[in-house]
């Protein structure tokens, strides 16, 4: 602030007639004259014009006035006139103060002494304040030539097309693959009944193609930052999958894809495949899959086999494909298909709607159709390394299957003489039967796998012979063939056969009945498969012993049911004491009873004998079937692998051993595990391998996604009947008892059609690459990820549009509890020839409605809803009435409150509909229901209201009712809103800056809004609105610069405290806080200088320029 | 009825309380002299020194005008004016002066008829209580 | 009262709440009785908003609200229909527009007078006063009241309350004018 001593020049203007005579401006002129530093003081008639001015600049020039003060009207008549003047002759404009002596003197006051008086006293106080007055500037900043634009309908794109005009720059941004907004859903559109594509369709091509315009559809802005013609926005472009340069709009990956979601553009009316367009004008064109998050079913497998895709590609007949899915993860199908314990059924969504789907079923429904034999086997790229795979059950297999693709030479080492492990030689036939597992393994080894049969790990081959041989490393997948021991008396005896040996002797052909009389120890699978064999050699009689109850039992329950319905009896809560012998025969055992005490370790509750319950249970063959370990006779000739204390092979986890060559996963591992397991664990051992062998560093293997926190997943739409899962045939039980056949029969070909329908496609696209093999320009990427960038631009519009209100909380209208009722946006689809009929009027039974009711204020004028009138109901409501009669001739009536037809034209088109015939009914519709009047009305809708006009109660039935719904702000505006600084009425709708003068501004510098964003409006008005906005974003930016304030708050960084009150004070976000130096820090292009920051301060360092405390203070002084 | 002219200051926001002084100036409607009118930019500018500043220079009284709450120029400064305009006048009291003499009022700008009367009422009611007697009051 | 202060009283007692009323007609066609009405619930809202109070008060129809509350439930300016339909009632019978001699109120009023000298209430006694009224209406339920007499259900002596002055003195207190 100067303080070089004020030379003040004051002019007392006479304003003709206006101040003088009842001021008396001579008095006042020569009064002045003697105050202190004023200069100059004259007195003249007219101060503002062009003589009055010269007084000034003239003085200034030859007097050297450095303060000036003028006495006349109002500041807000001249303030700038005169600033201006000051600025001509050289002198700061802000060196300038007015007093207001005509409105607030001369004009206010009756008495002249009395207005002389108070003049004098506003001049004094003007010369006062103005001493302490300091030179300011305003400053220009440089701006950006282009708009962001959020939100592609009708209202985003002609503010594009108009910025586009005049040279700007202009992002799109929409978050629907497409443009066009609510507007391209409609059919026709009043008053004038344009068809809506035709008027939409020129202006979408237009953006399409207009050089200045970036379109950036299918994303979504998640940030805005900085200032007025500074704007830093951050746009999310979410991944299409499929490439914009190359999709030419063909189609065919939308006729191949297998998924069909419910589709959000026809209003659930219809539904789309994931791979879809909008509508076939969509701009872009483009295509478009939609994902959401992996699949319950996918991630609950093991191996993270595609459950969904395959399913899929079942039910499009595509057997040899759904094969050649499944392989990638499981190369088993067959197998797996008939022995998995399927843990992805559990996690199947649709146990929410009636029951899961029958994957495992389905999956072994594609095996069956398809021929090993014939499937082709790839091209291999060889590379020179060798490996050696110790064992050929699941885990063996599988690693040997995944090492050959990558090209290396693999050699299998199994000790039996078939390949298949516990599969071959653990589960009986009727079960798996064997040319099953033939079948599947020749096609694995038809890679060109090696397999050498008899071939005993640790008898006849160390794993350091192997490597010594040339092998580059080897696999352990060795199993738990050995049945632990139930540490009994007498369990060495004659007849006691331990269950392994037992199911591979008959595995392997023998046909040995074990006894007559059969006791079968244990409650897992190998103790069910045990019964069940026994039962089918001829044994009469088969009973299960086990410790807890059946529910414990950790056999699969199907399986129980089946061999206990083939007459195996099962006794539970008994456990074996010793076995009773003679002659080193056993002829019965001895059993105590339980009961079950508290839980044990692993959750179970532990049995508990029951003193003195001792019995004896004749027999003639015991097979105990309590747990299995690893066989580790192998142990002593491998003095450097490491055991854990069940005698399972360690490693790390990375599936390595002690010696880093060799890897181990399966049984072999884990202790006896499911097949699927064994899998999952050779396609980790087989990645760690391969990378081993690259000479990369190992991964640590993740645990598997943890699917229970919240996923987008396709919604379960509510309206799907309940199908429970198809159930397979299965042999009767006389049929099978007495042979090995197998007991299920499979699906039919109508269930797997079933199956793959009851699959809600909770992934969305289920990666089953059927477009990628149908496009033929090679358009789609199923690796395309999401897009982040970053836009510098001027300024930003919202055009964020409306949803229709949701009318189900209605629930007197009946909405999705009646099907014929419907939304105005859903009768729109029905009407447009694009949508799920095709542009003709039908009921969801096909037929043409006879009697249509049209409900107009459906949540609007409802202080339950929303307490607005949503401006545009009527109106479609009345040109819905219209259509009907065009297209059905059907009778229509429309309920309404009052009839809103404000626009040009409307009031003519309301005439027109009465004349068409259609009944107005005046009074609001009080219920909806489908209870008739009268009997032959059975089946139609009953609409109930008051007709006011003629004070008797209509009940009117109905083919179909349509709901006028109103209009709420679009979901997601908020955040929009939020992001941009806008804030929101109590309906949600934008704040403008001024309803009346302001419309398309907001309070914030820059950004603006057009269409129903900020209220609802017709298209008219929103197209008006938005060119609007496009001009005023226009008219801020066309200079390329912007002034700044020069009124604005200032902070004194040498009193500055860092207390940081300013930054909560302030409304416009203006001031920020630089961390290094502690202070706060305005921003001179957002304040605003409204003084909230200056009245908060504790310091009294902000303050604002202009009005500063000394300059006020002065002034009030010198008024008193 | 007293004869002392009161000596009354207003501090008024020049969007919307200015505005209609100078409405009330253009349809000639006459008030008490005695009141003198500062122009701020906003009643949220108001920091009590003014108002303390006032009436230590010999104030009767302080009429402070804003915009209605909602259509504040700078969106919320007279709603940030209210709270702090109200303490104002709890201390005022502490020191002796009669809260009365402190008056916030929301004056459109399109209210010239409401700004005549509120500043006659005013005036009326500050000359009714007198000039303020500082010699009783504690010294600020 | 002259219609002026009656609409003045109906205000002050929260009828002013009608002032919002679009007239839109929800209520009548909620009322589960009105076609019986003489006039809707609606058409008494713009009666006493055009100064007709004492046509609204003279009307049968608040009579037959049976207190469902749809009419309340459903509309979209949240005016309590069902109260102000009760503040009629009573103010139609404070003011003497109640229509005379409707059964409605006879029964009401026997059934009150019935608690407020006995403090319980017996059917027969409630029906005798009701009768002197209505003769040809209690007429018309006496078989149904020999068939409760029959089952038990009907109790001809009078019934009363232990403490009379002491239930006449909670009335004088709960009594606010």
């Amino acid at each position: 602030m100067e303080h070089n001593k004020p030379k003040i020049g004051v002019y007392i203007c006479h304003c003709g007639m206006n101040i003088s005579p009842k001021v008396n401006v001579e008095e006042v002129s020569s009064f002045t004259g003697e105050i202190n530093n004023v200069t100059i003081a004259r007195d003249y008639k007219f101060m503002c014009s062009n003589p009055g001015q010269e007084l000034i600049t003239e003085d200034i020039k030859n007097l050297g006035l450095n303060r000036v003060v003028v006495a006349s009207c109002s500041p807000r008549m001249h303030e700038l006139t005169f600033r201006k003047a000051c600025e001509n002759a050289g002198l700061n404009q802000f060196y300038f103060q007015m007093a207001n002596i005509r409105e607030h003197s001369s004009w206010v006051t009756k008495d002249s002494a009395q207005a002389t008086k108070k003049a004098k006293e506003l001049v004094f106080a003007a010369i006062s304040r103005v001493a302490f007055h300091a030179p300011l500037d305003t400053r220009e900043v440089d701006v950006k030539k282009s708009v962001v634009i959020i939100g592609g309908g009708i209202a985003g794109m002609q503010a594009a097309l108009t910025s586009a005009e005049a040279g700007f720059d202009v992002h799109l941004v929409e978050r629907e693959p497409s443009i066009g907004g609510h507007m391209s859903k409609f059919d026709k559109t009043f008053p004038t009944l344009d068809c809506a594509a035709c008027i939409s369709t020129p202006k979408t091509v237009n953006i399409g193609q207009h050089p200045n315009i970036n379109l950036l559809s299918y994303s979504e802005v998640s940030a805005i930052e900085g200032f007025v013609g500074n704007y830093n926005v951050t746009v999310k472009r979410k991944a299409r999958f499929i490439s914009e340069e190359k999709c030419t709009g063909c189609g065919l990956c939308t006729e191949v894809c297998p998924v069909n979601i419910r589709s959000d553009f026809d209003e659930g009316l219809s539904n789309r495949k994931a791979a879809y367009r909008s509508f076939p004008q969509a701009v872009p064109l483009t295509f478009c899959i939609d994902k959401k998050d992996t699949a319950p079913c996918r991630t609950g497998c093991p191996a993270e086999l595609n459950v969904q895709g395959y399913l899929q590609l079942v039910g499009m007949k595509k057997y040899r494909e759904a094969i050649d899915l499944i392989m990638e993860r499981v190369p088993l199908p067959g197998v797996l298909g008939r022995v998995c314990p399927h843990p992805c059924e559990s996690k199947c969504r649709r146990i929410d709607v009636d029951s899961a789907v029958s994957i495992r079923d389905m999956k072994r429904f594609a095996a069956d159709q398809v021929d090993f034999e014939s499937l082709d086997i790839p091209e291999i790229i060889e590379n020179d390394k060798k490996i050696a795979i110790i064992g050929s059950g699941p885990a063996g297999l599988t690693v040997a299957y995944d090492m050959r693709l990558k090209g290396y030479k693999v050699t299998i080492f199994e000790a039996m003489e078939k390949a298949g492990g516990m599969l071959r030689v653990g589960i009986p036939d009727y079960r798996l039967p064997q040319n099953v597992l033939d079948e599947e393994i020749n096609h694995l080894l038809r890679h060109g796998i090696d397999i050498k049969y008899n071939s005993s790990f640790g008898k006849d081959f160390t794993t350091k012979d192997l490597l010594d041989e040339g092998y580059d490393s080897v696999f352990l997948g060795i199993g738990a063939h050995k049945t632990l021991k139930m540490r009994i008396q007498g369990e060495n005896s004659k007849g006691v056969l331990d269950a392994v040996s037992f199911l591979r002797d008959v595995n392997t052909g023998s046909t040995k009945k074990p006894g007559e009389k059969v006791v079968i120890i244990g409650g897992g699978n190998v103790a069910i498969d045990a019964a069940g064999v026994s039962k089918r050699l001829g044994s009469i009689d088969v009973t299960i012993l086990y410790r807890r109850t059946e529910k414990e039992m950790p056999a699969f329950k199907e399986e129980i049911d089946l061999v206990l319905d083939e007459g195996v009896n099962l006794t539970t809560l008994v456990s074996p004491v010793k076995i009773v012998e003679q002659n080193g025969v056993a002829v019965g055992i001895e059993c105590i009873k339980n009961e079950l005490g508290p839980a044990d370790a692993s959750g179970r509750r532990r049995p508990v004998p029951i003193e003195g319950s001792e019995y004896i249970i004749d027999c003639d063959a015991v097979i105990p079937a309590i747990g299995q370990e690893p066989d580790i006779s192998w142990f002593e000739k491998e003095p450097e692998l490491t055991l854990s204390k069940w005698n399972t092979i360690e490693t790390n986890t990375k599936m390595q051993t002690a010696i880093p060559e060799v890897f181990a996963g399966g049984d072999g591992v884990t202790g006896p595990a499911t097949v699927i397991e064994a899998i999952a664990a050779g396609h980790r051992a087989s990645e760690s391998m391969d990378k081993y062998l690259s000479g990369e560093i190992l991964d640590e293997i993740e645990e598997p996604i943890d699917i229970s926190k919240e996923n987008n997943f396709l919604d379960i739409p509510s309206d799907y009947s309940k199908k429970l899962k198809s159930e397979m045939e299965h042999l009767s039980s006389d049929d099978r008892k007495v042979n090995f056949n197998e007991i299920s029969m499979g699906l039919t070909e109508s269930q797997s059609e079933t199956e793959a329908e009851r699959c809600l496609n909770c992934g969305g696209c289920c990666e089953c690459m059927e477009c990628v093999k149908a496009c033929e320009v090679e358009a789609i990427d199923h690796a395309m990820e999401e897009e982040e960038i970053q836009i510098e631009t001027g300024a930003v519009i919202l055009s964020t549009g409306f949803k229709a209100f949701d009318p189900s909380p209605m629930t007197q209208y009946g909405y999705g509890i009646y099907p014929e009722v419907y939304t105005s946006l859903e009768f729109e689809r029905l009407n447009n020839a694009t949508g799920p009929t095709s542009g003709k009027v039908l009921m969801k039974n096909g037929e043409v409605p006879k009697k249509v009711a049209i409900v107009h204020c459906v949540g609007s004028r409802d202080d339950k809803h929303n307490k607005f009138c949503s401006r545009v109901c009527c109106m479609y409501s009345m040109k819905f009435a219209h259509l009907l009669k065009e297209k059905t001739g059907a009778e229509v009536w429309e309920f309404y409150i009052d009839i809103r037809s404000p626009g040009k034209l409307y009031e003519e088109f309301y005439n027109r509909v009465q004349e068409e015939g259609v009944h107005f009914i005046r009074g609001r519709v009080a219920e909806i229901t489908d209870i008739p009047d009268n009997p032959e009305d059975r089946g139609k809708l009953t609409v109930i209201a008051e007709n006011t006009l003629t004070r008797r109660t209509a009940r009117i039935p109905v083919d179909m009712v349509i709901l006028g719904v109103g209009l709420n702000p679009a979901e997601g505006s908020d955040d929009v809103g939020r992001m941009a600084g806008v804030s929101r009425d109590g309906d949600g709708w934008y704040n403008e800056l001024h309803a009346k003068l302001a419309p398309v501004s907001t309070p914030i510098n820059g950004i603006f809004l057009a269409g129903c964003c900020q209220g609802p409006k017709d298209i008219p008005d929103t197209v008006a609105q938005s060119m609007g906005a496009a001009g005023e974003a226009i008219a801020l930016l066309s200079k390329g610069t912007v002034k700044t304030m020069a009124e604005i708050s200032e902070i004194d960084p040498d009193i500055c405290s860092g207390c940081k009150t300013c930054l909560t004070a302030c409304s416009y976000s203006a001031i920020t806080f630089n961390d290094s130096k502690n202070i706060a820090v305005v921003n001179e292009a957002l304040c605003q200088g409204c003084g909230s920051c200056s009245v908060a301060c504790p310091s009294s360092s902000a303050s604002v320029k202009h009005f500063n405390d000394i300059q006020v203070m002065n002034e009030i002084e010198a008024l008193l | 009825m007293s004869e002392h002219k009161p000596k009354i200051v207003a501090l008024v926001c020049n969007w919307c309380t200015y505005t209609a002084a100078d409405l009330a100036g253009t349809s000639r409607r006459d008030y008490p002299s005695e009141i003198r009118l500062v122009r701020l930019m906003c009643t949220g500018m108001i920091d009590s020194k003014y108002i303390l500043k006032a009436f230590l220079e010999g104030a009767d009284g302080v009429f402070i005008g804003g915009c209605h709450p909602g259509d504040c120029h700078y969106i919320d400064g007279n709603l940030k004016a209210v709270k702090r305009i109200e303490a104002i006048g709890i201390m005022l009291e502490q020191f002796g002066f009669e809260k009365e003499r402190l008056k916030l009022e929301w004056i459109g700008a399109s209210e010239g008829p409401e700004f005549q009367e509120n500043m006659q009422e005013f005036a009326k009611k500050i000359g009714d209580m007198g000039k303020v007697q500082t010699a009783d009051r504690m010294i600020l | 009262m002259d219609s002026i202060n009656l609409q003045n009283l109906f205000y002050e007692l929260d009828g002013d709440s009608i002032l919002r009323c679009i007239q839109c007609g929800t209520c009548s066609a909620s009322c589960p009785l009105t076609d019986e009405m003489e006039n809707a619930p609606r058409e008494l809202f713009a009666l006493i908003r055009d100064g007709n109070i004492t046509e609204a008060l003279s009307s049968e129809t608040p009579w037959y609200c049976v207190s469902c509350y749809k009419c309340m439930t459903r509309c979209p300016k949240e005016i309590p229909v069902t109260e102000i339909i009760y503040t009629l009632k009573q103010l139609a019978v404070k003011e003497g527009y109640a229509p005379k001699n409707h059964k409605t109120i006879s029964l009401n009023s026997s059934f009150s007078n019935c608690i407020e000298k006995k403090g319980k209430v017996t059917e027969s006694a409630v029906m005798k006063c009701y009768g002197l009224k209505h003769p040809i209406d209690v007429s018309k339920k006496i078989p149904l009241a020999f068939k409760m007499l029959k089952r038990n259900r009907l109790e001809i002596i009078t019934q009363k309350t232990k403490n009379p002055s002491l239930l006449k003195k909670m009335l004088e207190m709960g009594d606010d004018k």
